[in-house]
């Protein structure tokens, strides 16, 4: 698929063209998604979320070349915005619980730990060890230095590897 | 094993997560149900820079005449090296005010009128005589006597009295 082709299309309100553009990388965009929000139907939810955003936006993209960097930033901001409202939410009603499959409790371990750090943590351990971008993608997608990206980093997996030690010492 | 070796190996177990089936339809359906986008026409690149020279020539044609003068006078001045003109103390006119006037046969009775009164630089007492004639459109001698005509002299319906003078071989006029 020609991608800067597409992203003239969708920027001249070509509906199919963008849906084309986002379903190229399904996988890549779902999988981000799913990291955040923990559960299939969230994560298609926020998908939804993302696209009407990106058809709404895309004339203020100025390279198109950035098109996908651009499209995950949105998606991570939709993936934030879904959470804190889950969590403005959490008083009034029960989360939904995962629908995605029966060991899903036993693999969310080490991702719960990874979603209890602070935000900014969070989404740099997020993108770099389970999405596998690179510093400086997520450095676009994040919108911050690389820099940033690598302190962020570091005291994200500090601050694992003390609660994860100390969870481990429990156990034993 | 080290906390980056367990999350590597954690990151594995969702990279067999598969999108739903109808994530396709779900996504087109959200896209279905948005508001229609206007195509957004991309600025003609001569339309970027046209806005601020159309200010810019509106500002230049707006301040250039205030600063005009002023401007001019500071050249003069500058290029010249100009001390303040003579004052005829007599008169309390320069020569330049003076002399402005009478050479330049396309000034009109009332041009002459503010441009006069002082001493007339370049003419003879009798080259005056006739340039002042010359201007008005009636012309009735006064008084005449060797280096001295008094005229009145008639512009539209205004009247003026002309003295033409010459004396130690300058020539002066006054127009009231």
């Amino acid at each position: 698929m020609d991608i800067l082709r597409a992203v003239a299309k969708a920027k001249q309100g070509d509906k199919e063209a963008l849906l084309d553009l986002i379903m190229a990388r399904e996988r890549e965009f779902f999988g981000l998604s799913y990291l955040y929000m923990r559960n299939e139907q969230d994560a298609a939810d926020v998908m939804q979320d993302m696209i009407v955003i990106l058809l709404t936006k895309i004339h203020t993209l100025k390279k198109d070349s950035a098109f996908y960097s651009w499209a995950k930033q949105i998606l991570v901001r939709c993936c934030l915005s879904r959470l804190r409202q889950g969590q403005r939410d959490a008083g009034e009603e029960p989360p939904e619980s995962s629908v995605y499959d029966p060991d899903s409790a036993e693999r969310m371990d080490l991702l719960n730990a990874v979603h209890a750090l602070p935000e900014h943590q969070r989404d740099v351990v997020l993108l770099f060890y389970y999405n596998d971008r690179s510093f400086e993608e997520i450095s676009e997608i994040l919108d911050c230095p690389v820099g940033t990206v690598k302190s962020r980093l570091h005291q994200g997996l500090k601050k694992l590897k003390g609660r994860l030690g100390d969870e481990y010492r429990k156990q034993a | 094993m080290s906390i980056e070796n367990r999350l590597k190996e954690d990151a594995r177990k969702y990279k067999d997560i598969q999108p739903p089936a109808d994530l396709r339809e779900k996504l087109s359906l959200a896209l279905e149900n948005a508001a229609p986008v206007r195509p957004v026409k991309s600025k003609q690149p001569w339309k970027r820079w046209l806005a601020p020279v159309a200010v810019a020539a509106l500002l230049a044609l707006t301040i250039l005449p205030l600063l005009q003068g002023d401007l001019s006078d500071n050249l003069v001045g500058m290029l010249n090296n100009q001390k303040p003109a003579d004052t005829d103390s007599a008169e309390g006119v320069t020569t330049d005010d003076a002399t402005a006037g009478i050479p330049d046969l396309t000034l009109a009775a009332d041009d002459l009128r503010t441009a006069s009164n002082g001493y007339v630089s370049g003419a003879s007492f009798s080259e005056t005589v006739a340039e002042v004639e010359s201007q008005f459109e009636r012309f009735t001698e006064i008084r005449s006597a060797e280096g001295l005509a008094v005229f009145e002299a008639h512009a539209g319906d205004k009247q003026y009295v002309v003295t033409i003078e010459e004396r130690d071989g300058k020539v002066y006029i006054a127009i009231e």
